[in-house]
């Protein structure tokens, strides 16, 4: 990947690596002085992929009860997802909303496929966004301000991995547990980034120390 | 006194060849060229971060610059007892390297 003169580097990536490595200060400036010495954009973005990934257990354990918080908040998007369906064994856990979900039966692809995604962003938003307002009240940090700018990023995030997560469907199916996995990540990122956003201060999900 | 790791023993003979200059961005150039490998500068500072904390290296941050977004450099260099570990980890190998058939004489 080439790019031309003079040029910033990736601010998404820098962004990241501020928020998600910000102890390592001389790093980003190597990276940035390397980028500036002609480095490309896949180089750059790959270095800060690896630096966040080996900040990643640090922050884990720093942060533990938030950790734990996120999984269990996504992993219960994942199950209450997996028992609004009912199935041989059991009936619909909430049928009125398996109701609205079963409408889009009924409509003609590509449109039954919007309907569907849309449904389920709509879902996991919903408990998404009571995960996040919980999280900001016990700590203290509720602004309602805060909250609707973080709102379109957990929207974003679901609507990708949402559009994204049926094209590898099959792949999951084979992955049995790890697929569940997977399946619950969007959730628990969406939850990171829209709490992230919601405490209003660039590292404030660092500085949290307890939910 | 334990042993070196390869990218340990890498990065510590780096930082001698760079000498007073090691820091991030020569340090990364230097290993790439040595190994033929893209360096990590997130692994080096991590296996330099351990190093310290053993009191194989030191660190000190240079001054702030603009081309590096006003971030400071941090320079590290080995240490006495860095050297102690890294003329030990040689003789280790050196030791290793005898007296194996298949790699005497430049034959693989």
């Amino acid at each position: 990947m080439t790019k031309p003169e003079s040029v910033e580097p990736p601010k998404l990536a820098k962004w990241l690596l501020e928020r998600l490595s910000p102890q390592n200060e001389p790093l980003a400036g190597d990276l940035i002085e390397a980028f500036g010495r002609g480095r490309s954009y896949g180089w750059y973005w790959r270095q800060v992929f690896v630096a966040i990934l080996i900040a990643l257990p640090e922050h884990v354990r720093k942060h533990l009860t938030l950790f734990l918080y996120t999984a269990t908040c996504s992993a219960v998007t994942s199950i209450a997802w997996y028992f609004m369906f009912p199935n041989a064994a059991h009936g619909s856990a909430f049928p009125r909303i398996f109701a609205v979900y079963a409408r889009g039966y009924g409509i003609d692809w590509p449109w039954s496929f919007v309907y569907q995604i849309a449904f389920v962003t709509a879902f996991e938003a919903a408990t998404v966004w009571a995960a996040v307002i919980t999280c900001l009240a016990i700590s203290h940090q509720l602004r309602l301000r805060n909250l609707l700018q973080a709102f379109p990023v957990v929207v974003v995030v679901l609507v990708i991995s949402n559009v994204a997560l049926p094209l590898f469907s099959g792949l999951l199916s084979n992955l049995q547990w790890f697929g569940w996995v997977i399946v619950s990540t969007p959730p628990a990122i969406a939850f990171i980034l829209g709490n992230w956003k919601a405490k209003g201060s660039p590292g404030s999900l660092i500085k949290a120390k307890s939910v | 006194m334990s042993h070196l790791s390869d990218f340990e023993l890498i990065v510590l003979l780096v930082l001698l060849r760079l000498g007073d200059g090691a820091y991030g961005v020569p340090i990364a150039q230097e290993m790439q060229e040595q190994t033929k490998r893209e360096a990590k500068l997130g692994s080096i500072y991590a296996s330099l971060e351990r190093m310290e904390k053993k009191g194989l290296v030191v660190s000190e941050l240079g001054e702030p610059t603009k081309e590096r977004g006003g971030r400071a450099k941090r320079y590290f260099h080995v240490t006495k007892q860095g050297m102690r570990q890294i003329r030990e980890t040689q003789r280790t190998l050196a030791r290793l390297w005898k007296g194996v058939p298949e790699l005497e004489g430049g034959r693989s």
